[in-house]
């Protein structure tokens, strides 16, 4: 399977190709009033008003956030479930209803995902949303899990939610 | 509905012409109800006609599909009204009810599985028989009931033209056209032809519709003036218009069902009752008309089954025999307003009274004080019903707490008022708030807070407010722990929509600072400057000044109440299409969607029945008449009391506009420090004062865990006077008996349904309690000073009399007006030593009265205090620019007296009495 890789800060992560449906610059994003600020803003996605999550709000333990802000400059927006194709489908990969859109630093590269070997996640990062680490040459790729995000998203949110 | 006719071959051609065989039957027997009720009371040959040609084309198509249940009922009824066609059978009451019964069934059996073969209809079969033929033999051997496809007799007593009603293909076809319009539109000779869509493709319509809306708005403020566009942009927004239109049904059809039910029930129940119906053309949309039916159901049932009395009874309490009632709908303010009103019996307010006592909602003394209004509320809790036998009819274990709660759940507001005698009348308010849908294109109000742009629906929009620096600012108040507002009438609440929305207050200092903005009232919130400092001058302040000052505030309704949000500007108006809210920010209730703004932004759509909930804005009855009575003191300055009981058995009153808190409090958190008690309040620790340790009043029973303290208004050191429950509002009348004042603290008494209430001197009580902070440092001989008192209403004369007899002065004047005032000065200037004068009065105003006296040298000299309710700072600097030598504010019995002490001593050193 081939994965789409792309900067946050200076660390690596990837999804599976099939789970991206296009990767752009970044667009205007209009904030929305909240606490969560791993929910950047909503954005106009062809008339339809689409989430944009902050994935190194999500990614990064507190403290090296601060450390390590860039500017952003990359959006991915990802595939719904009804627009995977059937190999996807095969693979057992999953995606969302509703199209969302991740905020990245930069991409990387597409990388032909032989994994040859998988380490534990690492320590900075919150591992919540890692499936693994994928090793490509010298470079270490986290692989992340969509769904696990999305619903920790969510989750987390009703959680707060309901202690408000 | 796969192999539900039995001895067809399904297959998909003849599955859809059974679906339509379905559809239209239905159609054509719920037409004809409405018809068939119409025929006991005026039996018309259209009516006879259009009621058998449904039967007629049921039946027939029914044989068709070999559906012999349908068939047979359908003969018979059919072969009945053939009877009443030739006039050979006369409509009665109970020919009608066979024949609806009739309808009923096949109606029943169209749905039911396998077409009802299964059911028994062998009963009902032979009552037809008995009906059309006159004798209850069942082996009448007429015309056959299987006969195929239809009957000859009645197909040969059909008009011609009567005939296409059983072949579909045919064009034009005149059948109903809706399933419940009831006026039958066969019957105006207009043919109109009808198709039926599903609402799933409606819906997608209307969503597409809303996406061209939106497409269009991104081109407005390029091509606004290009006439083509413009052209182009009106058909859009009346498409637009048209698709929701067919959204929308009548309310008629709705009101229209109840009918039936008032017929049936009241034939059962032996009553005689006539439904009206008004406004049944006013349109809402069909998932309201849904939500509403159940309760309405309930609510007809009601009046029908314990409202409107039996024949004898009504014509004994003087009635007409024939019971009425009402089923209205209309638009009211922005609100769609349905009623249900009867002329029967109403619910009397000591049933509900001697209940409530009985379920021990409130104690005997409490439910005297209630007022009639009041006590019928009761009703709507759970469990309370007044019936003391529920009836099969309208007591089946469903309550008016459920209809208010199933009324509650679609937005509604539900009101009762009932007189004993005279009927009932049930009022639900829909706002119209509630018919937003998805891609839906509502009038929305764009707003700015903080960095943030927002939409509100302009239906919750009541009206916008800019308040400009220091007058109206003074129109801000607090209640409770709320702050609001002073509007016109009403008191409105304030919601800080910064909390509600989690946005962090940010505070702008004056070096251009941003930290967080703490302070918690709106007024803080605009005094940038602080005290002391020199205001900047009009022309050295910039826009960013003005704006600051400026408060922009919409004022939202929620329901029946208004409550107003603080906003940093308003954008505009914008014709909003409704999208739904992405997964992620769904949980946010304070908002109902989101939508994309003519300038390609993406805005949040607020949502009011959210934030109300957000911000606990409590809309309760309680603090409705909380408002309503401070609302009244504002309004008219009658004397409007809080009534709160300390020990069970006695009643206190202080006047409302003293107090500037009530709230709870837990025995747990009282500190003691040694006989005194204490209790946190915003941080700081506040004294309680206990009734029993000051006055000689019943001291608590049996202690309890929560009591409540009321804390009075314009005083320097808030103390808390302990009460047991606050019992109800009360406009104070006149009889107030001030005899009973003793100098410990009590005004006076006086009577409120048979109860004794004492009336409270707050801050005698008050001076008593803390004799250190609430001291007398007057003149020493202030008892010999002669005031003269210019005040029109009686309450305050008393009131202010008393502070001053309190004291000792007893050389009071008193004159109802300014004029008064004047020729008492004139008449006798030396015999006057200070004049106190209201400022609104009739005749000639406190302005008037000073800035006469203060050109009069002989009178000039006389020092001259306002004492006022009117406190804003233009108030009090127009008061001393007219001539005023102090300026006091009503009820602060303290600071009155200190300064008529000072006036008394400054011109006792005066050369005029040197």
């Amino acid at each position: 399977m081939k994965y789409a890789t792309f900067y946050i800060a200076d660390d690596l992560f990837g999804i599976p190709i099939y789970l991206v449906q296009e990767i752009s610059r970044q667009a205007t994003v209009d904030p929305i009033p909240g606490n969560d600020s791993r929910i950047e803003g909503l954005m106009n996605l062809r008339g339809r008003t689409t989430a944009v999550i902050n994935l190194k709000r999500c990614l990064f333990k507190s403290g090296i956030t601060a450390a390590s802000t860039g500017q952003r400059k990359k959006m991915i927006i990802l595939e719904t479930q009804d627009g995977l194709p059937q190999e996807a489908l095969d693979l057992g990969l999953n995606a969302g209803d509703e199209p969302v859109v991740l905020l990245i630093d930069d991409v990387f590269k597409i990388i032909d995902g032989e994994l040859e070997s998988f380490y534990p996640p690492p320590a900075h990062v919150n591992e919540t949303y890692i499936e693994g680490v994928m090793k490509s040459g010298e470079d270490l790729i986290s692989l992340l899990s969509i769904p696990k995000l999305i619903l920790g998203l969510v989750t987390h949110m009703e959680d707060t939610n309901h202690g408000s | 509905m796969t192999s539900r006719a039995k001895g067809w071959d399904v297959d998909t051609e003849s599955e859809d012409l059974l679906k339509e065989f379905v559809a239209e039957s239905a159609e054509n027997l719920s037409a004809i109800e409405q018809t068939l009720l119409g025929l006991e009371t005026n039996r018309s040959s259209k009516d006879v006609d259009e009621i058998f040609r449904a039967i007629h084309s049921v039946k027939g198509a029914a044989g068709f599909f070999q559906l012999t249940g349908i068939e047979r009922v359908g003969h018979n009824a059919e072969t009945l009204l053939e009877k009443i066609r030739s006039n050979d059978i006369p409509v009665t009451a109970d020919i009608v009810d066979i024949l609806l019964r009739a309808r009923d069934t096949l109606s029943d059996m169209l749905f039911a599985p396998d077409f009802g073969n299964d059911l028994d209809i062998d009963e009902l079969v032979a009552e037809l028989k008995q009906a059309w033929s006159g004798h209850p033999d069942t082996a009448q051997t007429a015309p056959d009931e299987r006969r195929f496809p239809a009957n000859d007799q009645a197909e040969k007593a059909l008009p011609e033209n009567d005939k296409i009603e059983n072949k579909p293909k045919e064009k034009n076809q005149t059948g109903p056209v809706s399933p419940e319009t009831g006026t039958g539109l066969l019957s105006n000779g207009t043919e109109k032809s009808t198709i039926r869509i599903g609402v799933d493709v409606l819906d997608e319509l209307l969503e597409l519709i809303g996406e061209v809306v939106l497409g269009r708005n991104q081109f407005l403020t390029k091509y606004e003036r290009d006439k083509p566009f413009q052209t182009l942009s009106q058909s859009i927004t009346k498409l637009h218009q048209h698709v929701i239109q067919i959204r929308m049904q009548p309310i008629g059809h709705l009101f229209n069902k109840y009918k039936r039910t008032v017929r049936d029930l009241s034939r059962d129940l032996g009553k005689k009752i006539e439904l009206h119906i008004d406004g049944g053309e006013l349109e809402l949309d069909r998932t309201i008309l849904e939500a509403l039916s159940d309760p309405l159901t309930h609510l007809v049932r009601n009046a029908v089954d314990h409202g409107i009395e039996k024949p004898g009874e009504r014509s004994n309490s003087g009635k007409g025999i024939l019971g009425n009632l009402y089923l209205r709908a209309r638009h009211e303010s922005g609100q769609i307003l349905i009623e249900v009103e009867d002329d029967g019996k109403g619910i009397h307010p000591d049933v509900i009274r001697a209940k409530a006592i009985e379920k021990k909602l409130v104690t005997e003394a409490e439910a005297g004080l209630l007022s009639d209004k009041d006590v019928i509320h009761f009703i709507f809790h759970p469990g309370f019903s007044t019936q003391e036998h529920p009836t099969t009819l309208s007591g089946r274990g469903v309550g008016m707490d459920v209809v208010r709660n199933n009324l509650e759940k679609i937005g509604c507001m539900v009101d009762i008022s009932s007189k004993p005698e005279k009927g009932t009348l049930i009022q639900a308010r829909i706002p119209l708030t509630q018919a937003i849908v998805n891609s839906s294109v509502i009038a929305g109000l764009i707003i700015n807070i903080g960095s943030y742009t927002l939409a509100i629906p302009q239906v919750a929009v009541n009206e916008v407010i800019t308040l400009s620096p220091d007058v109206e600012m003074q129109q801000i108040a607090r209640i409770k722990d709320q702050e609001v507002f002073k509007l016109r009438d009403k008191l409105i609440p304030l919601v800080h929509l910064e909390d509600i929305l989690e946005i962090p207050r940010t505070y702008i200092s004056n070096d251009g600072k941003k930290s967080q903005d703490r302070r918690q009232s709106f007024v803080d919130r605009r005094l940038e400057v602080p005290r002391g400092e020199a205001k900047k001058s009009r022309n050295q302040r910039t826009g960013a000044d003005r704006r600051k000052d400026n408060l922009i505030f919409i004022v939202l309704q929620f329901k029946q109440n208004y409550f107003g949000v603080l906003v940093d500007r308003i954008m505009g108006k914008e014709e909003i299409v409704v999208k739904r809210l992405p997964q992620l920010i769904k949980h946010r209730r304070v908002f109902a969607g989101s939508t994309i703004l003519g300038n390609g932004k993406v805005a949040l759509i607020l949502d009011i029945n959210g934030l109300v909930e957000k911000a606990a804005l409590n809309f309760s009855r309680h603090q409705e008449t909380h408002h309503q009575a401070a609302r009244r003191v504002m309004q008219d300055d009658k004397q409007q009391v809080v009534v709160f009981n300390y020990a069970p058995e006695e009643y206190f009153a202080v006047p409302v506009n003293l107090l500037s808190e009530i709230d709870k409090f837990k025995i747990k958190d009282v500190k003691k420090v040694g006989n005194r008690e204490f209790i946190q309040r915003h941080g700081k620790s506040m004294p309680l004062l206990r009734l029993d340790k000051s006055l000689d009043v019943s001291s608590l029973e049996k202690p309890k865990e929560e009591l409540i303290f009321l804390v009075p208004s314009r005083i320097k050191y808030p103390t808390g006077i302990v009460g047991c429950r606050i019992i109800t509002h009360i406009e104070l009348t006149e009889n107030l008996n001030t005899k009973e004042a003793d100098e410990n603290g009590i005004m006076g008494t006086f009577f409120h349904n048979d109860e004794l209430i004492t009336l409270l001197d707050i801050f005698t009580l008050l001076q008593k309690f803390d004799p250190k902070r609430y001291h007398k440092k007057l003149s020493s001989n202030i008892e010999q000073c002669r005031i003269l008192l210019a005040e029109d209403q009686i309450f305050f004369r008393q009131l202010i009399v008393q502070y001053f007899k309190s004291y000792g002065i007893k050389n009071i004047t008193v004159c109802k007006n300014g004029k008064e005032a004047l020729h008492a000065l004139i008449a006798k200037p030396d015999e006057f030593d200070i004049l106190v004068s209201d400022i609104e009065m009739p005749v000639m105003d406190g302005y008037q009265l000073v800035s006469t006296i203060k050109t009069d040298p002989r009178l000039r000299d006389i020092p001259a205090m306002a004492l006022t309710s009117l406190n804003s700072e233009e108030n009090i600097k127009k008061g001393m620019d007219a001539g005023f030598d102090a300026y006091e504010v009503k009820l602060d019995k303290d600071r009155v007296l200190h300064r008529i002490s000072e006036l008394y001593e400054t011109n006792k050193t005066n050369p005029r009495n040197a």
